[in-house]
This record gives C-alpha cells, structure tokens and sequence, in this order.
C-alpha cells in the first residue's frame, strides 16, 4: 500500500479513497497517518500564515465558506471576495475546507503560503463510513439497504428517556410505537419494514458490537453517548443469522474525536404538558343522561324506577346543593339503595383534573462529557443525569436515570490496538403500587378529599387519588454494566485479527409495598371505614433480577485493492454467546407498620410469606463471514454468511445456515454518464438474503425440547388448614423436538440518486419477505387436553417500499433543507397451518394481512317501526349481542345479513371468508362477518425540513400515519361502557334522537339495565362502523436555536455556546373520537397505559469549553 | 482462506517474486487463527447443551410415591367449587328457582366458537392418564394404589361433572395422546359407552381408596371410599332417571338404579357421617353450615371440625389469606332474588303444600307466607322487614343481638331493593367480619344430605314404591333436622296416602329445597325431562294484587314518598296479580337445550364429530 502525499489531498474524494475505508478501526491507517505525521514534523515547525480565494465551479467567489485547522478549533471563514487568512502552527498543518453542500477538502498547508480552492460539488454522504455487521464500509460502495442517523437527532429533544424516542419519523422503514406516557414505562418499540412473522419479532439491537439481550436495555441507554446508528434492513442483515429476522440496529457510541481536550456539556430543561385529554360529562349532565340511557334501554324506553341506577340517576338531577348526602343523619331514609355506602357525593369534579391537575410537570436532563485524543490514547468520559417528572398529582412517581461511560483506546504498537467501553447505568423508576387504578375514573361525584381533607371512600371503593397517594410504591432500581473490549491486531499487511469480548450485567432490586390505608372516611367524617386495604392485608416484597450475558466473537479481515480496480474484502470469525437470568422475589404480609416496609416484619405466621424464583440460560454459538468484491467501484458485490446454533432447539434442528447476496450498480461511474450533469450518482443495488426469527419472546421457550412436571405449591388445602398442598401435573403444552427458527426470505431493490449538484438525495426501497415456516402454534382437538407447541406450519408473505428525498441549499446567507421518508408495507398470510378459527375481532386469517379486524356490516340505523320489526326477524336470538328479542327499538345499529340466510349472527364458522365452498361448490352460508381491514398502521410518513442563518438554526419535523384502523370501543369510548364510571362527553348531541335521526352514534343506552341487557355491546361491537380512523399528523419536534459567533464565544472562554428552544409533539391533527392520543395503543388498559400524553417544551444550552 | 491467494496471484503474476518468507508467515498465520476458530466453534457446539434451571425435568419425576402423590393434589383443583356455582353464563348456575333470566334458563343460548370446559375437561384428563400412564412402569405399586384410585375417581368425575352431563356421549380419552394420535379425530363415543367408562373407573377405584376413619388427619380431604361409592350412586341415579324418562331400556336403568341403591346404601351403612344439627345452633343449624369456618363464624362458636356431613368438599381457609374463596360470594348470596317457586316449594309445618295445608296460610302480609313453613324458607330466605348480617358492612359483631349486634345489621330488609322478584336469599352470606372474596367456609362437592336424598329418589324409581323404613333412614333425616320444634310430621307412605300427595313429587320437593344452592337444579330438571316443562314457565315474583306490597309500594307520585308508604316500583303483574319477573314470551327452553352445543371449532377440527341435535 504505497502512500500517496505527494498529492496533498489525503481524504476524502470517492475515486481516491483508500486508506479511508479502515478509518476508525484499521491500526494501518492509524499507523501511516501517524507515520506521516512524525515525517512532516521533521520538516517544519514554525507557524505560518495562509491566505488565498475560493471560488465556486462558476469561477465567482464564494463568501462563507468554514475553513479551520485539524485538530484544533481555529478557524476562520471567506468574505464576500472569496478571500480569506489563516494561521497555521506549521507547514504539516491541515486545513479543511466547508461548505454546505460541497465536498470538505482537506489540504496540507505546507510552505507554498496561499492555498486556492474550487469547491466540489459533492454530497459529503457518499463518503460517510457505515457501520455494518463485523466491520465498516463506505456510502458509495454499500450495495444492502443501510439507513443511518447520527447523534443529531438526540440533540434539542429535552428529556429522551429512550434512544428509540427520538427516532420517529427519521429513518425510512422503521415504525415507532410508545405503549405509555407513564416516566419510565414508555413501552418504546419499534419494527423495522412492517412485521415478519405473526409472532412478534424485534430487531437485533447492538451496541459497539454487542447484542443486547433485550430492547429494555435501550431505556437505560443515554442517547446523548450515541455517535451514530446503523439500521440493516435487508440481506445485509444476513450476517447475524439467526435473529437478524426483525432487522439489525447498530448503535455505536462516542469516542473521543482527534484534537485537543475538550469539555462538553449540555442541559436542557422540559415543561411536559398534557396534550389531547378526554372532557368529562359536567355534574348536571351525568344525572340527565344516565337516566336517558337507562330509560332508552328499558322495556317500552320507560325506565324502572325501581332499579337502584335508575333512583341514582334521579338523586343525581335533584342532587342537594351542598353536593352530598350523609346517610348516617338521624331519620334520613335512603331512597337510592346502596347498602354498603355511607354518603351519596354529587360534587362537580373531574377525574381528569383530580388525578393529573392542570397536567405539568418539569423533567431535566444534563450531560457533560471530557475527551480527548493524543498519538496512542484516545479517551471520553461522559456523565448523564435524566430525571423525567410524572403529570401525576397523587402519590410518587419519577424516573431517574444516571449514566457514566467511559471510552478509551490505546495503541501499544503499530500493530496493536485495544479499545475498551466501560459503562455503568443507573436507572430508578418509582411508581404508586396501585397504578392500575388509573383507568376510566371511579363512580362520578367523588370528591378529591373529605370535608377536612381526609382520605375518602364510598363504601368499599376508596377514591383513586388516595390509592395512589397512599397505596405505596413500587421501586425498581435497574443497574447495567456494560463492559465491551476490542483487540484489533494486524498480522500481515491487509490481514486483521480483531477480537472482541462484552459483559452485560443488567440487575433489578424491586421493592413493591401494598400499603394499608386505615384511615378513610366519608364525606362528613361521621364515620370511619375500616382500612382498605386492613393491615392485615398489606404486604411488601423484595425481589433481585439478574441477567448476566457474555458475547466473544473474534474475526478476520482481509482488505485489499488491487491495481485501482479490483477491491476485495473477506471477513470469517465465530461467535459465541450466552445469557443467565436469575430473578427470586419473597413477600410478606401483614407488615407491622407502613412506613418501615422489610421483610422482618411481617407480624403473620409462616403462611404468610412466599418465595419465588426462575432461572434460565441460553446460548448461541455461530460461525459468520462475508466476502466483497468491486470492480473500479462501479460494480459492486456483496456475500454475507451465517451459520448459527441455538441452545433453545433440540440438537437435530439446533443449525441453520443463513445467507445473504447482493449487488449494486454505480452507474454514474460508467463512461456513457461522465457527460450527464444532471448525475451526481446513480446507484441501483439488488439483495437477496435469509435471517432467522425465534419467532418473537414467547413462542420459543428456553427448553421447549425437554418435556417438565410443572410443580406449583398453591394446590388444594388438604389436611388440616394449615397449608395448601404441592402439586405436579405435565406441563399445558407438549414438548416439541422439532421445531426451529423461522427463516425469513429477504428480497430488495433499491435504487440510491444524488442530483442537481448535490442538492437533490433519495432513496427509494421495493422489498418482498417471506417467512414460509413460521412459528404458529397447531390448533388441536381438544382432547389433546394440550396446548401444541409452536411449530413450523405457517407461511407469511410481507412487501413494501420505502423512499426518502431530501433536498439542501442555500439562498444568500440562508441555507435549508427539507425532506422527507414514507414508508408502507402489506402482508398476507399464506398459510396459517389449519388455524383458522374465525372469530370477531382482530384476528390472524389465512389469505388476509396480520391483524386483521373482522365483524359484521353496518346497515343503517332503525328509523321506523317496521324496520325495527323487520330487523327482529333477522335476530331471533342474542347471537349477535342483541340483548332481547322482543326489545328491537329505534334508533339502534343494523347489520346486514351478509350471507342472506334470514339471520344475524357473527358466531358461525365464517367459512365464506376463507372462500371455502361447500361440496357443490357453493358458498357455504354460515356467519354474517366481514373483512373490516387491517390494523397495522399504513403510509407513515414524515417531513423534516430546518434552515440556519447567521448563527440562528429552526428544524421542524412532522410526523404522522395517513390510514390506519383502529378499535377501541369500551368504557370511555363508548357512552355508558360502564354504568357507574366518570363518562367522557364526546358523544353529547351526537345519539340518536327521533329529532336527530341522521346523529352521527346510536341511541343512547347504559350496557345494562335492570335485568335486561342494554344495547352498548350491541351497537359498539365491532363492525365496518365501530372501527375508527387512527390517521393522524404531529408536529413532532421543533427547533429554533442560536450559535453565538465563535468571536463571542473565544470572548467568554468558551469554545462554543448555543442556547435552543424546542417542542415536542405540540400539535396534531386526529380524528379518534375519545380524545386519547392517537399514538396511544388500540386497546388502552388500565395503569400506564392511561397516563395522558404530553407535549414537550424545552429549554437548553450547549456548551463547549 | 487459499481461495483468496488464488486470486491474488491471478491479479499480481508480479508477485512470484517475494520471498518465501512472506509467504510461510501469511499461511501460518491463517492456518493459526482458523485452528483457533475450529477449536473456538467445537467448544461452543458442545456449549449449547443446556438443561432447566428451575424446573423438574419429567424423565427424573415419577419415581417416588410421593410423586404420584403430588400429582393426585393437582386433581382436586377439578372439583366443583365457588368460582364455577358463581360464574354467570355457566349452564349449570342455571336454574328456575332464583331469578334466572339468563340464556341457559331462557334457552336462548348460542353455539360458541370456543367453550372453556369442554378444553379445560381434556386437559384435566391429561394430567390424570399421565399419572395412570406413569403408575403402570412404577416399581411398586401397591405403595401408589391409592393415588391411582384417586385419578379413575377425577376421570370419572370430569367425565361426568363436566362432559356428560353438558354435552352428552362424548370421545373417550383413556392414554396420554400425542400430536398424532387417531383418538384426536375420533367420533363421540355414546352416551351409554361414556357411562359405562365413568361406571368402570368409579368401581376400579372404590377398593382402593381408603375408608374415612382410615384416612390420617394430615390427608383429611382427600377422597375416601365413601366418596368415590357417592359419586357413584350419584352417577347411577342420574343416568338411571335420565333412560327411565326418556323411555330407554328398562334393564339398563333398572341396573343403573339398582347400582345407586347399592352404593348410596353402602355409604349410610358406614355410619361414618351424618348430619351438622348441634343443639347449640337449633333451627339455624343448616344456615351456619354453609358459612361454618374456623373463625366464629355463628352464635355458638362451632367449628369446621364439628361437620361431619361433607363427604367431600373444596377446603378453604380464610386465615391468612391461605385459600379463600375466590368470588364475593356473600355479597352477591344476600339480598339474591328468589322465584316463587321455590317460595311455594317449602311445605307448611303441617307437611302438607301450600295449596293442601291446613294451617292458615296466607300472602296477606309481606311476612305472611313465611309462617307455620319448613324452617328451612327462613333460613333461605330473608323475611321483609327483619334485620341480616353480611361479612364486608354489617357483620354480626357478637351474636347476642343486642341492641349494638342489631345496629350493625343491615337496615330492616326491603325485598324490592332489587326490584325483580320481592323474594330474596340468604344462603352462602358471611355474617362474621371478613373482606369479600376472603371468606373460608367449604364447599360441599358431596354431603350425606344428598346420598340420603339419592337413596331415596333410586329406590323410589327402582320399584315405584319407597318402605316407610328405606324414608326414615334417608329422607326424612332431611327433612327433620330442622324441623323438630315445630313438630313437621315425617315423609310417610300414609302421609301421602292421607292428603292426595304423590310420593314422587314430595321426594323431588324435598332434594330441591335441601340443595337448591348447590348446583343441581339444572341437573335434576334435565334428567326428570321437565326442564321444558318448568323453564318455559313465566318467572314469577310475590303476589301483588290485594297484598300487603299493593298497600305498602303504592306512592306513584315524584318527591320523596310520604310515612307509611313506597315508591310503587315498575311492575308487571299476570292476570292473578303476581309479579312477573320474566314473561313466558322470552322462555324458550326446547328439546336441544338438554345438552350443550359443541363448541364449532372443535366440529372444524373433527370431521367425525357430530354436533347434538338441535344445535
């Protein structure tokens, strides 16, 4: 490898590149630069003074172009005449020369004393160095569909409790979703192009190499340590084999950069607001409408006064002025019925307001880091401090999250290096033990305390605030060290050692304690209510997680050009890898007081404590190589290989053999379009590769292969009544020694485009995957008396395609950007391996996509007697919720009879759906459901665009879904889900009324009514009409920030500041009906999933010294 | 790796010229590091042989007796209890006598996709052929004989408890089947076959199962001899009655009768049970039964240990949370409406009906019909006006009452505070303080109650006629327990004889009344085939028309009612002024809804199953 500095140029340009391609990691290109280096500062050491012009390909002078010295921070910019001076410290210094939207140049000062440019057009990316499997590869040679993102994108955000977070929207084919608003059980997960299989399968994450055992591991992860992130969509994948099904997600972390030492720190600080909240039904309107609703759903709409909801309803319209009722008064005769209450509370309160106040909260983040790099040693020690606040009014609740890491490299020789990441992650989630309170809201009326103040509850039902407040907390102190060692070793000339060993030790201490709550009274405080919980009944438990993983992996790499026109690369090595997890918890109730929770004092006998534990282990050994061939870089081929065995299998099926192929075409580089200006680069690449998928976390267990006695001690009390007996049985599913990975089939094209001088990038992807042996469990007869275990019998079909544009230049002092990525897939399932149950709902169906929602069809709504009488013909029983025959009213929904037999009903076997005939070939006439459409988000989209001026940069990213389906139809989403909950007012002047007969919702009705049922399961069930839009479009993030010149800043001792102002998620367009945020997950539960989600205003200030 | 120097020579022919050295260092390098990664894989191959950590494997289990012993406590979990009595949409919580209006009673129920007892009935039935399975390859098996019997014992009973009787003849599991077993596919075995197999493990397992005195204190609760010959008899009478009313061969039921004679016999004979009636307790003895725990759980203090009535029963314990029942057993149990029927089933103290006493009988006055009655109406049912006790609010706070014991109770008692029935319940309902759902009183699977009413019923229907002998040692054992100090004649040929009564029906009166909350209404009304009969019948409520709840429930105006008087409640009343509770016109009990739909996903996963007519 001859060295060529005669040129002066030494980077960066795509034709001459060579040393480029080991950047980072190769100790020969470290040991020439290093070589050079020492040569050049033989020759001279004095400082000298450079000056010259740069101009632009027109030949006009070009004003504002950055040109600083390597390794330092001087630098200067040109002036309007295109001139410009500089120091350097001596004649080996190197200047770079930067421009948006021009190629930087790098160019030794030497003694020449001026130094005059031309600016290249060129879009810098080409020659960005990409992370991939086992090593790194350049941009322009790349031929597997590779998205990257750079440590950008976690800048401005505020708090980022999660990497995965700030990824919404800035990667083309990888969809985002968020299960929670609640501090540190967000629930991020993410899907790279759609799903692979039915079963749910996650990308392979991997941090400087190291596979994380699970995606958990991202929320203890500081974003602000990420360098950059590579996302392996295609057969690039291939590499890591047997798990690469979901894709492979790349992290690598900050080391230090070349130059002096230098201090960062950045610190933001965030206002969470509430964003979309449910209105609640005012205290007039409650009374007024429950007793509508239960008069709709009586017999002859006349409701019966003597139902208990029915008097409640009334005391409701008549409610005292003074908001409540004391039933403990002497004389007072209760007309309502509720025996095991003490009070009525009709006060106007909201549960919203009650739980969340006026819904702010504040969360910090602060991050300050020290690196540096000298000829051997490279280091950066990072420190992060997250502390995320909770909207949350009642009780604690707050995530804290502190992160040192330290990153360090050494060169001992010039053919040894070692680099070493040692990180620890701290990360302490609190949150009340009876979050799962937080659901719709308790009996309207409630007020937040009693007349003085006090804890309140209505007979058994304490209000929720005091649950919270007083029920306890749940802790859980996650610690992670995250060790990883690199041993780069060159053995020859072109051929690498590298080896590399990661220690993973994720630990949980969890303290929960279930606090009594002696002291509730009612509303008056006449009388106090036995505790709730009593004493007796509280509890406390201690448990320890451990999850100990070790990966070691050692390859060789074999880089070599040949005569300007044949690269080669080969990489071979082997992996092993395995993970130990080990969790015991014990508990004991009946704790002697509340506020000193341990294990000692449990005032009970021995009953009352319990034990657990569960251990397992895995391991995965592979061998893995990859082979490269280019010719004059303008025909590119790739082959990728993996061959991995799995403890989880029975050792028959424990190997498989993955692989990947795939070839790109730089047809910019051929002759025919050096004339064709309107090129800057063309490239076309095709891939074709397997990956394996264990079929997501729970259809593969860790010894599915060994059949076990399942051993409980929670059996029968026999004996006398002291303890309950152990008991054994063989395990609910039958062990299966045959089943192993699924192996996805991985197609691409893609086509890679730089136009108008550079100005102009996309990317546009077509993919096809195919999982053909799909993990699905084999539905049995049921006098198996078993679960089947997963088996290999199913077979899906996935496509899609993917583009991004993106589009940079400048006007007059103003330089901007704008861009954008959509991303859509389909999948059908092919074949479901008999499973084909049909059922309402969200259900997987041979021939339809993966949840698909399946229910009957609207018909209009009842607007006459003879309809109604019409439509009780159809349903002559209550097959179809319908809840009696004899009481078809109006202003209810209709279903059509899909299948014309004379009646309703979504219970048969639906065979028509599968498009199965009978023996005459006929359709056979067996249920009324249809194929409503599919739930998986489609067309996700999102629109970037920033622009900076003198120092002052706005970014703006919008983020959205333009169709998806979403079902969610219970409690507040309907009227009345629950008779005696809080009620959302959505729905107000939106029923049915004879005087509103075209309303947009049916008849008003309670779900039940005295002994009949009412029509909400009826008329909300699922169909063509429940099912709503959950399309949306979200301002997801806003930046506007300052750079204060670096003048300025020199002034201050600083060698930058920025001070910025961002949001997160201020504004959306959504048409969900009940105000949950339409990120929310489509069937919203109870704790976590109910925190309301927030928008995100930040200030911060970064600062380098 | 040599691959790659083939190339490299390809494109540098130059290269022939460097030094041999070069190239023996190259090679020995590559030859090094790929012995190393050979050596590397070989290690990890063997790395990936991993056992559980934390769970018994099934090749290491199976050879002790305790084994099989832990694996028989896994079947009591089998047996009926609280959380299926309680479940809603159950057919066999199904029943004419409470305020049924659901779909079992109505016989609006549907086919279903899918049916949890039919699937979780098989997968009982697999854990119990796996121990059989097992137990053939052990070692020594007169130490596991008991616990072999106790599995032919679960088979019978989930055969019959959860497949017979819902869905009639049904496929016959008797091994541990695999993915690719033929019985998988099997067509139903009939009705009589699946009998027979219920028959046969019942009688297999009896001489094997030890006596109850025999069984030690530490194994109190398990199944005895006299359980298994219970059950029998149970089993017999059912299907005896089920053939004898549906005309079927007269040899076969009279030997199925026969059978439930012999074994309902066998149990009494034993004289190792008999009735809970201490004297501390008096009439309320059958009230304090059901809610008898070893907490105070009624006036006298008694304990579990003073029953010696169940046979066998799901055991719980409320102390320290060991095992309580799961439901809120009696905060729905109190208050629960009753039907008129029932109401009218409970004889006037004369032991005569309703509709032949001659005691003064009346419905004038809301309390009116619960005078000179079968003690057992009072303590079924709360009486308008009186006070009762209820674990979670209104517990009894000593059982003197006093006038503090009295105002912790629930306020006088409004029986329309349901507004359905006017009859209400108070069976299964705590009175000592404890949580819902945290109760411990046992569930009766089998009483000597009901073995004394079998007996009875299958001698009945064996020969047509009952001894006045073969009653006093069963039935009216019942029926007097309770009914001493009011001085009830007993159930007696001349009684019948006397007042124009039919002995069948005062037999059926008396099993209805003793065991109306325990889940065998449903049961019973299928087997007699009356089911269409009595559930097509209109629910009714308390008569209305010239009563006490006319005068009393008649303030139709808004506001709060005036002193003396009620909100009328909205009622229906048929043309004899009573109370309809559900009109005749929402009754569709037809001769399909005897047994229960398979569910369809089992008829799509069989071709040879058939569905039951009807459905």
């Amino acid at each position: 490898m001859k060295h060529r500095k005669n040129a002066g140029i030494i980077s960066t340009s795509p034709g001459r590149s060579r040393i480029k391609l080991l950047v980072k990691f190769s100790i020969v290109y470290l040991f020439l630069v290093l070589a050079a280096s020492k040569s050049v500062h033989a020759q001279s050491s004095s400082s000298t003074t450079i000056k010259g012009v740069v101009k632009g390909l027109d030949g006009k002078p070009v004003e504002g172009v950055s040109i600083t010295v390597k390794g330092t921070t001087t630098g200067t910019s040109t002036k309007a005449d295109g001139s410009y001076s500089i120091t350097v410290p001596s004649s080996s210094s190197v200047l770079i020369f930067s421009y948006v939207g021009f190629t930087d140049q790098e160019i030794i000062a030497g003694n020449r004393g001026g130094i005059s440019i031309t600016l290249q057009p060129g879009s810098s990316n080409l020659n960005d160095v990409i992370v991939v499997g086992y090593g790194t590869q350049k941009r322009a040679t790349l031929t597997g569909s590779v998205a990257t993102v750079d440590s950008k994108v976690f800048k401005d955000r505020g708090v980022v409790s999660n990497p995965i977070a700030a990824l919404q929207g800035q990667v083309p084919g990888v969809i985002v979703s968020r299960s929670s608003a609640a501090p540190g059980q967000e629930g991020w997960a993410f899907q790279i192009r759609g799903a692979s299989s039915v079963n749910a399968v996650d990308p392979l994450v991997l941090v400087d190499g190291v596979p994380l055992s699970n995606l958990n591991a991202l929320n203890s992860i500081n974003p602000q340590d990420i360098d950059n992130m590579s996302f392996l969509k295609d057969a690039s994948a291939a590499i890591y084999g047997s798990r690469a099904a979901g894709g492979v997600v790349l992290i690598t972390t900050k080391r230090a950069k070349s130059g002096k030492a230098s201090i960062q720190y950045s610190g933001s600080v965030s206002q969470k607001r509430m964003g979309l909240r449910p209105g609640i039904l005012n205290a007039d309107q409650y009374g007024q409408y429950l007793l509508q609703a239960i008069s709709n759903a009586s017999p002859n709409g006349v409701a019966d006064e003597s139902w208990i909801w029915t008097k409640y309803a009334r005391a409701w319209m008549n409610r005292p002025d003074s908001g409540y009722i004391d039933k403990t008064t002497p004389g007072y005769v209760d007309n309502i019925g509720f025996t095991d209450v003490l009070d009525y509370t009709f006060f106007d309160t909201d549960p919203m307001s009650i739980l969340w106040g006026n819904g702010r909260a504040m969360s910090t983040q602060h991050d300050i880091s020290v690196s540096a790099r000298t000829d051997k040693m490279g280091y950066r020690l990072s420190l992060g401090y997250l502390e995320d606040g909770s909207m949350l009014k009642w009780g604690q609740n707050s995530n804290k999250r502190y992160t040192v890491n330290l990153a360090h490299d050494y060169i001992f020789s010039s053919k040894l290096k070692i680099s070493t990441n040692i990180s620890l992650q701290k990360n302490d989630v609190i949150v009340p033990t009876r979050q799962s309170v937080i659901d719709y809201s308790s009996q309207p009326g409630f007020p937040v305390s009693t007349i003085h103040g006090k804890p309140y509850a209505w007979g058994t039902q304490p209000g929720r605030n005091w649950l919270l407040e007083l029920g306890g907390e749940n802790k859980a102190y996650d610690t992670r060290v995250f060790l990883n060692t690199k041993l780069e070793y060159n053995i020859i000339k072109d051929l690498n050692f590298v080896a590399q060993v990661g220690y993973n030790w994720a630990g949980q201490d969890g303290k929960i304690e279930y606090k009594s709550i002696p002291q509730i009274y009612n509303y008056a405080e006449t009388y106090q209510y036995q505790g709730n919980p009593r004493q007796d009944q509280s509890w406390y438990q201690r448990l320890n997680k451990k999850d100990a993983y070790y990966n070691t992996n050692a390859y060789l790499e074999y880089k070599k050009k040949v005569n300007d026109i044949h690269s080669i690369g080969v990489t071979a090595g082997v992996n092993y890898e395995r993970d130990e997890y080990d969790e015991f918890g014990t508990t004991t109730t009946y704790l002697a007081n509340n506020d000193v929770p341990s294990l000692g004092l449990g005032l009970g006998d021995n009953t009352t404590h319990s034990n657990y534990e569960t251990q397992y282990h895995w391991a995965i050994a592979s061998a893995f190589g990859r082979a490269n061939y280019s010719f004059k870089d303008k025909y590119l081929f790739e082959a990728n290989a993996r061959y991995d065995g799995n403890s989880r299998f029975d050792a028959n099926h424990r190997w498989l053999f993955y692989n990947g192929f795939s070839a790109g075409w730089r047809i910019t580089q051929e002759k025919f379009m050096q004339g064709v200006k309107f090129f800057n680069e063309l490239k076309l690449r095709a891939a074709y590769g397997t990956a394996g998928g264990q079929g997501g976390k729970n259809t593969i267990g860790y010894y599915d292969y060994i059949p076990v006695v399942n051993i409980g001690n929670a059996g029968p009390v026999l004996g006398g009544y002291t303890s309950r007996a152990v008991t054994a049985g063989p395990s609910g599913t039958l062990p299966d020694s045959l089943k192993t990975w699924e192996r996805l089939e991985n197609k691409n094209i893609g086509i890679d485009f730089t136009v108008l001088n550079n100005r102009l990038t996309g990317t546009f992807d077509y993919f096809w995957k195919r999982n053909k042996n799909m993990l699905l469990t084999q539905l049995m007869p049921a006098p198996l008396g078993a679960s089947a275990p997963y088996r290999n019998i199913a077979d899906l079909n996935v496509w899609g395609w993917e583009m991004s544009l993106g589009w940079k230049d400048r006007i007059g002092k103003v330089t901007y950007h704008f861009g954008g990525t959509l991303t859509d897939n389909s999948n059908k399932i092919v074949k479901l391996g008999g499973r084909n149950a049909i059922t309402a709902g969200m259900n997987n169906l041979e021939g339809y996509a993966i949840n698909s929602y399946f229910g009957l069809k609207y018909d209009g709504r009842i607007q006459t007697d003879k309809q109604a009488a019409d439509y009780a013909a159809l349903v002559p029983g209550n097959g179809v919720g319908m809840p009696g025959v004899t009481q078809v009213i109006k202003g209810i929904n209709m279903y059509k009879d899909v299948n014309g037999d004379g009646t309703l009903t979504n219970a048969g076997a639906n065979q028509h759906l599968l498009n199965k005939t009978d023996a005459n070939g006929n359709p056979i006439a067996d249920g009324d459901m249809v194929y409503l459409g599919r739930s998986d988000p489609r067309y996700v989209f999102a629109l970037n665009m920033g622009a900076e001026w003198k120092g002052f940069d706005f970014s703006v990213v919008f983020q959205g879904v333009a169709k998806q389906n979403i079902y969610r139809r219970s409690d507040w989403s309907v009227p009345f889900g629950a008779i005696w909950q809080g009620q959302a007012n959505w729905w107000v002047g939106k029923t049915w009324t004879p005087d509103n007969p075209n309303a947009q919702l049916p008849i008003l009705t309670t779900a039940n009514s005295g002994g009949f049922g009412g029509y909400n399961a009826y008329d909300y069930q699922i169909s063509d009409w429940s099912l709503q839009s959950g399309a949306y479009v979200r301002l997801k993030n806003i930046v506007i920030g300052y750079t204060l010149p670096q003048e300025v800043a020199r002034k201050a001792k600083l060698e930058s500041l920025r001070v910025y102002v961002s949001g997160n998620d201020l504004w959306e367009k959504t048409r969900v009906q009940d105000k949950w945020d339409p990120e929310q997950t489509q069937t919203v539960s109870s704790g976590a999933q109910r925190y309301p989600f927030y928008r995100l205003i930040t200030f911060g200030v970064n600062v380098t010294f | 790796m040599s691959n790659h120097c083939k190339i490299l020579w390809q494109f540098h022919p130059e290269k022939k010229q460097i030094k041999m050295k070069k190239i023996i260092a190259k090679y020995s390098a590559v030859i090094m590091a790929g012995y190393l990664f050979a050596v590397m894989f070989s290690g990890c191959k063997k790395a990936l042989d991993l056992k559980p950590l934390d769970q018994v494997s099934d090749n290491t289990f199976w050879t002790q007796p305790t084994d099989f012993k832990l694996a028989a406590n896994n079947f009591y979990g089998y047996l009926r209890a609280f959380s299926q009595t309680n479940t809603p949409g159950d057919w066999r919580n199904a029943t004419d006598l409470g305020a049924d209006r659901g779909s079992y009673a109505r016989g609006t129920n549907t086919a279903t996709s899918t049916d949890g007892n039919y699937t979780a009935a098989y997968s009982w039935l697999r854990s119990i052929n796996t121990l059989l399975s097992k137990a053939n390859s052990f070692t020594a098996p007169d130490q596991i004989k008991q616990y072999v019997a106790e599995a032919k014992f679960f088979r019978a009973y989930v055969y019959f408890d959860k497949l017979l009787t819902s869905y009639g003849g049904v496929i016959i599991v008797d091994e541990v089947l695999g993915l690719q077993s033929s019985q998988l596919t099997a067509a139903r075995s009939t009705r009589d076959q699946t009998i027979d197999f219920i028959i046969a493990d019942l009688e297999a397992a009896i001489p094997n199962l030890p006596l109850e005195s025999a069984i030690p204190a530490v194994d109190k609760g398990r199944v005895s001899q006299q359980a298994a010959q219970a059950f029998l008899g149970r089993v017999c009478l059912y299907e005896g009655t089920w053939q004898k009313f549906r005309n079927g061969d007269a040899t076969r039921y009279n030997a199925l009768l026969d059978k439930s004679i012999l074994n309902n016999n066998a149990v009494i004979a034993t004289n190792q049970y008999s009735l809970f009636k201490p004297s501390a307790l008096g009439d309320s003895a059958l009230k304090y039964l059901f809610i008898l725990e070893n907490q105070k759980s009624n006036p006298a203090g008694i304990t579990k240990s003073a029953n010696n009535e169940y046979i066998l029963a799901v055991r719980y314990e409320s102390n320290n949370l060991l095992k309580t029942i799961p439901n809120q057993i009696s905060f729905g149990a109190l208050g629960a409406d009753m039907s008129r029927k029932i109401a009218d089933m409970y004889l006037c103290s004369d032991g005569l009906p309703i509709n032949k006493t001659i005691t003064n009988f009346s419905r004038a006055t809301m309390t009116s019909e619960f005078q000179n009655r079968d003690n057992r109406m009072r303590y079924f049912m709360c009486m308008p006006g009186y006070r009762y006790w209820q674990n979670a609010a209104n517990w009894h706070i000593n059982w003197d009452w006093s006038a503090a014991d009295l105002a912790n109770a629930r306020q006088p008692l409004d029986t329309w505070a349901n507004g359905i029935t006017g009859y209400e319940d108070q069976q299964w309902a705590a009175e000592r303080q404890v949580p819902n759902s945290q109760e411990g009183y046992d569930y009766p699977v089998i009483r000597l109650a009901e073995v004394y009413l079998n007996y009875a019923e299958a001698v009945y229907e064996r020969s047509g006629t009952i001894s006045d002998a073969d009653l006093d040692k069963s039935l009216n054992l019942v029926r007097l327990r309770i009914n001493t100090d009011n001085n009830m004649p007993k159930l007696s040929n001349a009684l019948v004889a006397a007042n124009g009564l039919d002995m069948r029906e005062e037999i059926r009166r008396e099993r209805t009344v003793e065991l109306q909350g325990e889940g065998f209404r449903m049961d019973d009304l299928k087997r007699w085939y009356i089911a269409q009969a009595e559930l097509n019948k209109p629910l009714l409520g308390v008569h209305w028309t010239g009563t006490e709840y006319e005068t009393l429930y008649s303030f139709t105006g808004s506001g709060t009612p005036p002193a003396g008087q009620r909100k009328r409640p909205s009622i229906t009343l048929d043309g004899n002024g009573d109370v309809v509770a559900d009109p005749v016109s929402e009754r569709k009990f037809t001769e399909k809804n005897y047994l229960v739909p398979l569910p369809t996903t089992e008829l799509q996963l069989n071709p040879n199953l058939t569905q039951n007519t009807g459905w």
